[in-house]
Protein backbone atom coordinates (compact mmCIF):
# COMPACT_ATOMS: atom_id res chain seq x y z
CA UNK A 1 0.00 0.00 0.00
CA UNK A 2 3.01 2.09 0.46
CA UNK A 3 4.69 1.38 -1.93
CA UNK A 4 1.20 2.06 -4.23
CA UNK A 5 1.06 5.74 -2.58
CA UNK A 6 4.58 6.14 -3.39
CA UNK A 7 4.38 5.50 -6.79
CA UNK A 8 1.63 7.73 -7.00
CA UNK A 9 2.96 10.78 -6.09
CA UNK A 10 5.96 10.31 -7.65
CA UNK A 11 4.00 9.78 -11.01
CA UNK A 12 2.00 13.28 -10.02
CA UNK A 13 5.28 14.67 -8.99
CA UNK A 14 6.74 14.02 -12.70
CA UNK A 15 3.16 15.35 -14.31
CA UNK A 16 4.19 18.10 -12.01
CA UNK A 17 8.01 19.05 -12.71
CA UNK A 18 6.90 18.51 -16.55
CA UNK A 19 4.12 21.31 -16.57
CA UNK A 20 6.44 24.12 -14.59
CA UNK A 21 7.78 24.38 -18.09
CA UNK A 22 4.26 25.49 -19.45
CA UNK A 23 3.28 27.88 -16.77
CA UNK A 24 4.27 30.89 -18.46
CA UNK A 25 1.88 29.33 -20.99
CA UNK A 26 -0.75 28.32 -18.83
CA UNK A 27 -0.94 31.82 -16.79
CA UNK A 28 -2.96 32.91 -19.91
CA UNK A 29 -5.94 30.47 -18.55
CA UNK A 30 -7.49 30.52 -15.60
CA UNK A 31 -9.60 27.08 -15.86
CA UNK A 32 -6.33 25.70 -16.80
CA UNK A 33 -4.29 26.27 -13.80
CA UNK A 34 -7.47 25.40 -11.57
CA UNK A 35 -7.33 21.97 -12.61
CA UNK A 36 -3.59 21.90 -12.40
CA UNK A 37 -4.16 22.98 -8.71
CA UNK A 38 -6.42 20.19 -8.36
CA UNK A 39 -4.48 18.03 -9.41
CA UNK A 40 -1.41 18.98 -7.65
CA UNK A 41 -3.70 19.01 -4.32
CA UNK A 42 -5.18 15.73 -4.64
CA UNK A 43 -1.64 13.83 -4.88
CA UNK A 44 0.74 16.29 -3.54
CA UNK A 45 1.90 14.71 -0.16
CA UNK A 46 4.45 16.68 2.10
CA UNK A 47 6.85 13.77 3.02
CA UNK A 48 9.43 14.16 5.32
CA UNK A 49 11.30 11.76 4.03
CA UNK A 50 11.33 9.16 1.82
CA UNK A 51 9.85 6.07 2.67
CA UNK A 52 12.30 3.44 3.86
CA UNK A 53 15.20 5.61 3.64
CA UNK A 54 18.40 5.40 5.94
CA UNK A 55 19.09 8.92 4.97
CA UNK A 56 17.49 12.26 6.44
CA UNK A 57 18.18 15.51 4.76
CA UNK A 58 20.42 18.55 4.91
CA UNK A 59 18.55 21.46 4.44
CA UNK A 60 19.24 24.80 3.13
CA UNK A 61 16.84 28.04 2.93
CA UNK A 62 16.84 29.84 -0.54
CA UNK A 63 18.85 32.72 1.29
CA UNK A 64 21.40 30.05 2.81
CA UNK A 65 22.23 28.71 -0.66
CA UNK A 66 23.05 31.78 -2.21
CA UNK A 67 25.21 32.48 0.04
CA UNK A 68 26.31 28.78 0.25
CA UNK A 69 29.57 29.47 -2.34
CA UNK A 70 33.22 29.83 -0.60
CA UNK A 71 36.65 29.99 -1.09
CA UNK A 72 38.62 28.35 1.61
CA UNK A 73 41.98 27.10 2.42
CA UNK A 74 42.96 23.54 1.21
CA UNK A 75 41.95 20.94 3.61
CA UNK A 76 42.54 17.01 4.14
CA UNK A 77 40.10 15.07 1.48
CA UNK A 78 37.73 12.65 3.16
CA UNK A 79 34.53 11.39 1.59
CA UNK A 80 35.43 12.12 -1.55
CA UNK A 81 33.36 11.42 -4.81
CA UNK A 82 34.12 11.95 -8.74
CA UNK A 83 37.33 13.77 -10.61
CA UNK A 84 37.75 16.03 -13.29
CA UNK A 85 40.92 16.59 -15.06
CA UNK A 86 41.49 19.72 -16.49
CA UNK A 87 44.56 21.63 -17.76
CA UNK A 88 46.98 20.69 -15.50
CA UNK A 89 44.40 20.65 -12.75
CA UNK A 90 42.44 18.11 -10.82
CA UNK A 91 39.17 18.64 -9.36
CA UNK A 92 38.09 16.35 -6.85
CA UNK A 93 34.53 16.37 -5.29
CA UNK A 94 33.92 15.74 -1.61
CA UNK A 95 30.18 14.44 -1.37
CA UNK A 96 27.70 17.26 -0.77
CA UNK A 97 30.39 19.85 0.37
CA UNK A 98 32.29 20.89 -2.48
CA UNK A 99 35.82 20.15 -4.11
CA UNK A 100 39.22 19.96 -4.06
CA UNK A 101 41.41 21.90 -6.48
CA UNK A 102 44.93 20.20 -6.91
CA UNK A 103 47.82 21.87 -9.16
CA UNK A 104 48.86 18.84 -10.92
CA UNK A 105 51.62 20.38 -13.07
CA UNK A 106 53.88 17.60 -11.34
CA UNK A 107 51.85 13.86 -10.90
CA UNK A 108 54.90 13.04 -9.04
CA UNK A 109 54.31 15.69 -6.23
CA UNK A 110 50.62 17.30 -6.81
CA UNK A 111 49.65 20.25 -4.37
CA UNK A 112 46.44 20.91 -2.90
CA UNK A 113 45.59 24.56 -3.55
CA UNK A 114 41.96 25.64 -2.29
CA UNK A 115 39.08 23.94 -1.32
CA UNK A 116 35.68 25.33 -2.90
CA UNK A 117 32.93 25.22 -0.88
CA UNK A 118 29.72 24.19 -3.02
CA UNK A 119 27.19 22.39 -0.53
CA UNK A 120 25.24 19.83 -2.82
CA UNK A 121 27.88 19.23 -4.96
CA UNK A 122 28.47 15.74 -6.49
CA UNK A 123 29.46 16.81 -10.21
CA UNK A 124 31.69 19.38 -12.10
CA UNK A 125 32.42 20.00 -15.72
CA UNK A 126 35.35 22.64 -17.67
CA UNK A 127 34.81 24.05 -20.78
CA UNK A 128 37.39 27.10 -21.12
CA UNK A 129 37.53 28.79 -17.85
CA UNK A 130 34.21 28.23 -17.01
CA UNK A 131 33.52 25.29 -14.25
CA UNK A 132 30.13 24.43 -14.18
CA UNK A 133 28.97 22.36 -10.66
CA UNK A 134 25.84 21.49 -8.66
CA UNK A 135 24.51 23.76 -5.83
CA UNK A 136 21.76 21.42 -4.61
CA UNK A 137 19.00 22.67 -7.21
CA UNK A 138 21.66 25.54 -8.65
CA UNK A 139 23.69 25.36 -11.16
CA UNK A 140 26.79 27.13 -10.49
CA UNK A 141 28.92 28.93 -13.19
CA UNK A 142 32.18 29.45 -11.98
CA UNK A 143 35.30 31.62 -13.46
CA UNK A 144 38.78 29.54 -12.87
CA UNK A 145 41.03 31.11 -14.45
CA UNK A 146 42.27 31.74 -11.53
CA UNK A 147 42.40 28.38 -10.03
CA UNK A 148 44.11 29.65 -6.57
CA UNK A 149 40.97 32.35 -6.47
CA UNK A 150 37.73 30.95 -8.42
CA UNK A 151 34.68 33.54 -8.37
CA UNK A 152 31.29 32.57 -8.86
CA UNK A 153 29.82 34.08 -12.41
CA UNK A 154 26.11 32.84 -12.60
CA UNK A 155 23.91 31.22 -10.38
CA UNK A 156 20.95 29.56 -12.12
CA UNK A 157 18.22 29.23 -9.82
CA UNK A 158 16.04 25.83 -9.13
CA UNK A 159 17.68 24.54 -13.00
CA UNK A 160 19.19 21.00 -11.56
CA UNK A 161 16.79 18.28 -9.64
CA UNK A 162 16.33 18.23 -5.82
CA UNK A 163 19.79 15.20 -5.01
CA UNK A 164 18.71 11.97 -4.74
CA UNK A 165 20.23 10.65 -1.21
CA UNK A 166 22.42 7.52 -2.10
CA UNK A 167 20.76 4.92 -2.39
CA UNK A 168 18.96 7.24 -5.15
CA UNK A 169 15.67 7.81 -3.39
CA UNK A 170 14.03 11.77 -3.55
CA UNK A 171 13.22 13.41 -0.79
CA UNK A 172 9.14 14.75 -1.17
CA UNK A 173 9.45 17.45 1.46
CA UNK A 174 11.26 20.15 -0.27
CA UNK A 175 10.20 23.63 -1.63
CA UNK A 176 11.32 26.52 -2.58
CA UNK A 177 13.11 27.52 1.12
CA UNK A 178 13.45 23.93 1.79
CA UNK A 179 16.29 22.74 -0.70
CA UNK A 180 18.19 19.26 -0.03
CA UNK A 181 22.04 20.11 -0.09
CA UNK A 182 23.18 16.69 1.70
CA UNK A 183 22.44 13.33 3.79
CA UNK A 184 22.78 12.24 6.85
CA UNK A 185 23.21 8.58 7.66
CA UNK A 186 20.37 7.79 10.49
CA UNK A 187 22.30 6.43 13.19
CA UNK A 188 18.90 5.00 14.87
CA UNK A 189 16.89 2.62 13.43
CA UNK A 190 13.27 3.19 13.19
CA UNK B 1 -7.93 13.43 10.06
CA UNK B 2 -8.69 13.24 6.01
CA UNK B 3 -9.97 16.50 5.83
CA UNK B 4 -6.81 17.88 7.61
CA UNK B 5 -3.97 16.36 5.77
CA UNK B 6 -5.98 17.67 2.45
CA UNK B 7 -6.00 20.83 3.82
CA UNK B 8 -2.60 20.33 4.48
CA UNK B 9 -1.76 19.13 1.19
CA UNK B 10 -3.69 21.85 -0.17
CA UNK B 11 -1.92 24.59 1.58
CA UNK B 12 1.62 23.08 0.37
CA UNK B 13 0.46 22.74 -3.26
CA UNK B 14 -0.35 26.34 -3.05
CA UNK B 15 3.12 27.14 -1.89
CA UNK B 16 4.96 24.99 -4.43
CA UNK B 17 2.79 26.27 -6.94
CA UNK B 18 3.14 30.19 -5.68
CA UNK B 19 7.13 29.62 -4.92
CA UNK B 20 7.41 28.19 -8.61
CA UNK B 21 5.37 30.21 -10.45
CA UNK B 22 7.19 33.54 -9.20
CA UNK B 23 10.62 32.58 -9.08
CA UNK B 24 10.09 30.58 -12.48
CA UNK B 25 11.29 27.06 -12.79
CA UNK B 26 13.09 27.73 -16.30
CA UNK B 27 14.11 31.58 -15.39
CA UNK B 28 17.78 32.51 -16.37
CA UNK B 29 20.54 32.72 -13.67
CA UNK B 30 21.36 35.81 -11.75
CA UNK B 31 24.44 37.46 -13.76
CA UNK B 32 26.93 38.15 -10.88
CA UNK B 33 29.91 39.58 -12.79
CA UNK B 34 31.22 38.14 -16.01
CA UNK B 35 34.88 38.38 -17.24
CA UNK B 36 36.34 34.70 -18.58
CA UNK B 37 38.80 34.63 -21.32
CA UNK B 38 36.88 34.80 -24.43
CA UNK B 39 40.09 32.19 -25.92
CA UNK B 40 39.48 29.02 -24.12
CA UNK B 41 37.16 26.37 -25.42
CA UNK B 42 39.21 23.61 -23.76
CA UNK B 43 36.77 21.07 -22.42
CA UNK B 44 38.30 18.65 -19.25
CA UNK B 45 38.19 15.32 -18.93
CA UNK B 46 35.32 13.77 -16.90
CA UNK B 47 35.82 10.25 -14.81
CA UNK B 48 33.36 7.17 -16.13
CA UNK B 49 30.74 7.92 -12.81
CA UNK B 50 29.87 11.22 -14.37
CA UNK B 51 26.55 13.15 -14.69
CA UNK B 52 27.78 16.02 -16.13
CA UNK B 53 28.91 15.73 -19.44
CA UNK B 54 30.38 19.07 -22.24
CA UNK B 55 29.63 18.39 -25.96
CA UNK B 56 30.22 21.48 -28.29
CA UNK B 57 28.61 24.38 -26.86
CA UNK B 58 26.01 22.09 -24.67
CA UNK B 59 26.44 21.16 -20.97
CA UNK B 60 24.44 18.20 -20.28
CA UNK B 61 23.11 17.70 -16.80
CA UNK B 62 21.73 13.94 -15.52
CA UNK B 63 19.00 13.30 -13.33
CA UNK B 64 18.10 9.67 -12.26
CA UNK B 65 15.28 10.06 -15.09
CA UNK B 66 16.00 12.42 -17.11
CA UNK B 67 18.86 14.97 -18.99
CA UNK B 68 18.91 18.65 -19.02
CA UNK B 69 20.57 20.59 -21.66
CA UNK B 70 22.13 23.87 -20.91
CA UNK B 71 23.23 26.10 -24.00
CA UNK B 72 26.98 27.03 -22.82
CA UNK B 73 27.91 28.93 -25.88
CA UNK B 74 28.28 32.50 -24.68
CA UNK B 75 30.89 32.59 -22.05
CA UNK B 76 29.72 36.40 -20.67
CA UNK B 77 25.78 34.89 -19.88
CA UNK B 78 24.50 32.33 -17.66
CA UNK B 79 23.48 28.55 -19.11
CA UNK B 80 20.69 29.08 -20.60
CA UNK B 81 18.28 26.23 -20.16
CA UNK B 82 17.05 24.11 -23.06
CA UNK B 83 15.29 21.13 -23.40
CA UNK B 84 14.33 18.22 -20.51
CA UNK B 85 14.02 14.71 -21.62
CA UNK B 86 12.98 12.09 -20.29
CA UNK B 87 15.24 8.59 -20.62
CA UNK B 88 13.95 6.64 -18.26
CA UNK B 89 14.70 4.92 -13.99
CA UNK B 90 17.92 4.26 -12.84
CA UNK B 91 20.01 6.73 -15.66
CA UNK B 92 23.51 6.79 -13.80
CA UNK B 93 26.49 7.97 -15.85
CA UNK B 94 27.23 9.82 -19.21
CA UNK B 95 30.18 10.07 -21.88
CA UNK B 96 30.13 12.14 -25.01
CA UNK B 97 31.54 10.28 -27.72
CA UNK B 98 31.73 11.53 -31.18
CA UNK B 99 28.59 13.53 -31.66
CA UNK B 100 26.85 11.04 -29.18
CA UNK B 101 26.41 10.66 -25.54
CA UNK B 102 26.32 6.96 -23.91
CA UNK B 103 24.14 6.76 -21.17
CA UNK B 104 25.09 4.16 -18.18
CA UNK B 105 21.62 3.20 -16.83
CA UNK B 106 20.60 0.22 -14.40
CA UNK B 107 18.83 -1.33 -16.91
CA UNK B 108 21.12 -0.99 -19.83
CA UNK B 109 23.08 1.30 -21.72
CA UNK B 110 21.73 4.62 -23.79
CA UNK B 111 22.75 5.89 -27.26
CA UNK B 112 21.41 9.39 -27.17
CA UNK B 113 21.52 11.30 -30.86
CA UNK B 114 22.74 15.22 -30.62
CA UNK B 115 21.50 15.70 -34.09
CA UNK B 116 19.72 18.30 -32.45
CA UNK B 117 21.93 19.13 -29.30
CA UNK B 118 19.06 20.74 -27.33
CA UNK B 119 17.06 17.69 -27.96
CA UNK B 120 19.43 14.35 -27.02
CA UNK B 121 17.14 11.47 -28.70
CA UNK B 122 17.41 7.75 -27.29
CA UNK B 123 18.93 6.18 -30.90
CA UNK B 124 19.70 2.84 -29.14
CA UNK B 125 19.03 1.24 -26.18
CA UNK B 126 21.28 -1.79 -24.86
CA UNK B 127 19.43 -3.91 -22.22
CA UNK B 128 21.24 -5.92 -20.17
CA UNK B 129 20.32 -7.43 -16.36
CA UNK B 130 19.70 -5.00 -13.63
CA UNK B 131 23.09 -3.43 -12.34
CA UNK B 132 25.30 -0.22 -12.19
CA UNK B 133 27.37 0.44 -15.50
CA UNK B 134 29.33 3.11 -16.32
CA UNK B 135 30.55 3.50 -20.42
CA UNK B 136 33.51 4.25 -21.97
CA UNK B 137 34.19 4.54 -25.94
CA UNK B 138 36.97 4.64 -27.90
CA UNK B 139 37.09 3.72 -31.81
CA UNK B 140 33.59 3.23 -31.99
CA UNK B 141 33.83 -0.25 -29.49
CA UNK B 142 31.82 0.52 -26.47
CA UNK B 143 33.31 -0.49 -22.57
CA UNK B 144 30.40 -1.17 -20.14
CA UNK B 145 30.95 -3.01 -16.72
CA UNK B 146 28.17 -4.19 -14.78
CA UNK B 147 28.01 -3.98 -11.06
CA UNK B 148 25.24 -6.19 -8.74
CA UNK B 149 24.34 -5.36 -5.74
CA UNK B 150 22.48 -3.91 -2.92
CA UNK B 151 22.28 -0.38 -4.45
CA UNK B 152 22.21 -1.23 -8.11
CA UNK B 153 20.25 -5.01 -8.06
CA UNK B 154 21.29 -7.91 -10.03
CA UNK B 155 24.08 -9.97 -9.02
CA UNK B 156 25.91 -9.85 -12.29
CA UNK B 157 29.64 -8.61 -12.36
CA UNK B 158 31.44 -7.91 -15.87
CA UNK B 159 32.47 -6.48 -18.02
CA UNK B 160 30.52 -6.00 -21.95
CA UNK B 161 32.38 -4.92 -25.18
CA UNK B 162 30.27 -3.79 -27.90
CA UNK B 163 30.77 -2.28 -31.13
CA UNK B 164 28.76 0.86 -33.17
CA UNK B 165 28.61 -0.91 -36.68
CA UNK B 166 27.26 0.51 -40.18
CA UNK B 167 26.19 4.14 -41.20
CA UNK B 168 23.92 4.96 -38.25
CA UNK B 169 26.21 3.53 -35.60
CA UNK B 170 24.30 0.42 -34.08
CA UNK B 171 25.64 -0.71 -30.83
CA UNK B 172 26.32 -4.68 -31.23
CA UNK B 173 27.36 -6.92 -28.92
CA UNK B 174 30.61 -8.81 -29.03
CA UNK B 175 31.86 -10.31 -25.92
CA UNK B 176 31.72 -10.65 -21.92
CA UNK B 177 34.23 -11.06 -19.38
CA UNK B 178 33.60 -11.70 -15.87
CA UNK B 179 34.27 -9.35 -13.08
CA UNK B 180 34.70 -9.01 -9.44
CA UNK B 181 32.60 -5.72 -8.29
CA UNK B 182 33.49 -3.44 -11.10
CA UNK B 183 33.08 0.21 -10.72
CA UNK B 184 34.63 3.30 -13.02
CA UNK B 185 36.57 2.51 -15.69
CA UNK B 186 39.11 4.64 -18.76
CA UNK B 187 40.29 3.69 -22.09
CA UNK B 188 43.10 4.89 -23.52
CA UNK B 189 44.86 3.49 -26.31
CA UNK B 190 45.82 0.31 -26.12
CA UNK B 191 45.06 -0.07 -22.11
CA UNK B 192 41.89 -0.61 -20.22
CA UNK B 193 41.80 0.35 -16.79
CA UNK B 194 39.00 -0.92 -14.71
CA UNK B 195 38.21 -0.47 -10.71
CA UNK B 196 37.37 -3.34 -8.91
CA UNK B 197 36.11 -1.40 -5.87
CA UNK B 198 37.37 -3.29 -2.91
CA UNK B 199 38.95 -6.04 -5.20
CA UNK B 200 41.53 -3.03 -6.22
CA UNK B 201 42.46 -1.65 -9.79
CA UNK B 202 43.19 -3.61 -13.27
CA UNK B 203 44.79 -2.98 -15.80
CA UNK B 204 44.41 -4.53 -19.43
CA UNK B 205 45.67 -4.61 -22.59
CA UNK B 206 43.03 -4.05 -25.49
CA UNK B 207 45.14 -4.55 -28.72
CA UNK B 208 42.71 -6.53 -29.77
CA UNK B 209 39.92 -4.19 -28.94
CA UNK B 210 36.94 -7.31 -27.58
CA UNK B 211 40.01 -9.44 -26.11
CA UNK B 212 41.59 -7.32 -23.21
CA UNK B 213 44.27 -9.07 -21.44
CA UNK B 214 45.34 -8.42 -17.85
CA UNK B 215 48.93 -6.82 -17.28
CA UNK B 216 48.45 -6.21 -13.59
CA UNK B 217 45.82 -6.30 -10.94
CA UNK B 218 46.77 -3.71 -8.05
CA UNK B 219 45.10 -5.75 -4.89
CA UNK B 220 45.27 -3.76 -1.95
CA UNK B 221 43.54 -0.44 -2.64
CA UNK B 222 40.10 0.56 -2.80
CA UNK B 223 39.50 1.56 -6.48
CA UNK B 224 36.60 3.84 -7.49
CA UNK B 225 37.15 5.39 -10.98
CA UNK B 226 39.82 6.80 -13.71
CA UNK B 227 40.91 9.27 -15.52
CA UNK B 228 43.65 8.42 -18.13
CA UNK B 229 45.49 11.58 -18.68
CA UNK B 230 47.73 9.73 -22.03
CA UNK B 231 51.08 8.27 -19.83
CA UNK B 232 49.27 9.60 -16.70
CA UNK B 233 46.32 7.56 -14.80
CA UNK B 234 44.45 9.82 -12.04
CA UNK B 235 42.49 7.24 -10.20
CA UNK B 236 40.50 7.94 -6.96
CA UNK B 237 39.98 5.45 -3.83
CA UNK B 238 38.86 5.20 -1.07
CA UNK B 239 41.99 5.71 0.90
CA UNK B 240 43.66 8.17 -1.48
CA UNK B 241 44.07 9.99 -5.16
CA UNK B 242 46.51 7.86 -6.84
CA UNK B 243 48.26 8.24 -10.05
CA UNK B 244 50.33 6.00 -12.09
CA UNK B 245 52.92 6.02 -15.22
CA UNK B 246 51.81 4.35 -18.00
CA UNK B 247 52.69 4.11 -21.78
CA UNK B 248 51.18 2.47 -25.07
CA UNK B 249 55.04 0.82 -25.88
CA UNK B 250 55.11 -1.40 -22.83
CA UNK B 251 53.73 -2.65 -19.96
CA UNK B 252 55.13 -0.72 -17.48
CA UNK B 253 53.09 0.49 -14.38
CA UNK B 254 54.65 2.71 -11.60
CA UNK B 255 53.31 4.35 -9.12
CA UNK B 256 53.75 8.38 -9.22
CA UNK B 257 52.31 10.03 -6.04
CA UNK B 258 49.25 9.53 -3.44
CA UNK B 259 47.38 12.64 -1.95
CA UNK B 260 45.68 10.76 1.55
CA UNK B 261 41.81 10.66 1.69
CA UNK B 262 41.00 10.83 5.63
CA UNK B 263 38.27 7.54 6.01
Amino acid sequence: MKNFLNSITQTCCLYFCYNTENLLIMKNNIALIIVFLGLLTSCYKPYKEPAGSKYTPILMTRQQLNNSFAIQSPRTMKNTGKIYAYASYIFVNEKYEGFHIISNSNPSSPQKIAFVKIPGNIDIAVKGNRLFADNGVDLLTINIANPMEPTLLFRNQNELPSLLDPDGNRFYGGDANRIVVGWKLNNTQN
Amino acid sequence: MKKISSIISIFWGTIIFLSLSSSGCASGGSGLSSNVAPNASQTGKAGSMARFAINGNYLYTLDNRQITSFDISNPSIAPVKKAVTTLGFGIETIFPYNNKLYIGTQTGMQVLSLNDPERPMIQYQFFHVRSCDPVVVQNDYVYVTLRGGVVCGGATNELNILKMEGAEGQPNFKSRFSMISPFGLGIDGNKLFICEGTSGLKFFDVSSPTNPMLISHITNIDAYDVIPLGNILLMIGKDGLYQYSYNQASNNIALLSKINIER
